[in-house]
């Protein structure tokens, strides 16, 4: 077992930070608002362990005026005692529009999710075009379909008319015709 | 004549969880595409009845979104 004084080192937990920063910020302002962020996990000690830089993104809902943003995620290890400090300077600082400090769980792989989500863009337009491609070939189908049966409906009227309707118009004229004469020839019929 | 069901739901109870199934300990507010198709057009976070994802997940969940909504990755509301 090491000796108490050293504990304090082993104490420490690992933090994530989210800094969402204005997106139209020129390049000197951006480098000195994240210098200024890193120092205040400097000045208490921390020890940075990743740093993620999102870029611009689009926010579901405007803050500070703005519908655009950029975000930088963080994780540092560090005294629990001193979280407290850096979550006012945090609060202080204009440039910042929000920010949050969490603890992962235990046993939490630090992950790149900037890129994750270019990725999922890029899959979701080509899943949105499998989409688009499906939905036109159903229609497709459908109309083909349509075609089909109203060819065959056509046609079936045609067969059930076409032989029978003519004939019998053709024979019932004929045996109206020759009733009508002798109707007419008959000599018996005064009118 | 007798037609396969394709326009009947499906019995609530028969669905799983998917992240039971994928064994997912912890859900980060920060992954933006797994937290989207559990909110609706308004905004609201999908009953879990609906949804399928048992009671533990949905509290992970919550939390998630909850994050992500402050952050302004999510809506509060459309």
């Amino acid at each position: 077992m090491p000796p108490s004084d050293d504990t304090t080192v082993t104490d420490d937990c690992v933090y994530e930070c989210c800094v969402l920063l204005p997106f139209p910020l020129s390049q000197k302002e951006e480098k000195d608002t994240l210098k200024e962020i890193e120092g205040y996990f400097e000045e208490a000690g921390a020890k940075q362990m990743a740093k993620d830089v999102w870029g611009r993104r689009g926010l579901a809902y405007p803050i500070g005026g703005r519908e655009e943003g950029s975000f930088v995620v963080y994780h540092y290890e560090m005294d629990p005692s001193k979280v407290k400090e850096i979550d006012e300077q945090m609060k202080i600082s204009t440039t910042i529009l929000r920010h949050l400090i969490i603890k992962p769980p235990k046993g939490y792989q630090i992950a790149k999710y900037s890129e994750e989500y270019e990725t999922w863009l890029k899959e979701r337009k080509t899943f949105s075009e499998q989409k688009e491609e499906e939905k036109e070939e159903k229609i497709k189908r459908k109309v083909a379909e349509k075609a089909k049966r109203q060819a065959k409906k056509v046609e079936e009227e045609k067969k059930a008319k076409a032989p029978t309707v003519p004939e019998k118009s053709a024979i019932e004229e004929d045996k109206l015709s020759e009733e009508l004469e002798k109707l007419i020839s008959d000599d018996e019929l005064d009118i | 004549m007798f037609q396969p069901s394709q326009s009947r739901r499906g019995d609530p109870r028969q669905k799983k969880c998917p992240f039971c199934d994928k064994g997912t300990k912890y859900i980060d507010y920060k992954d933006y595409p797994t937290l989207k198709p559990y909110t609706d057009y308004f905004g609201n976070i999908r009953q879990k009845y609906y949804t399928g994802v048992c009671l533990k997940h949905q509290k992970m969940l919550r939390t998630a979104v909850q994050r992500a909504r402050f952050m302004g990755m999510l809506a509060y509301r459309k």
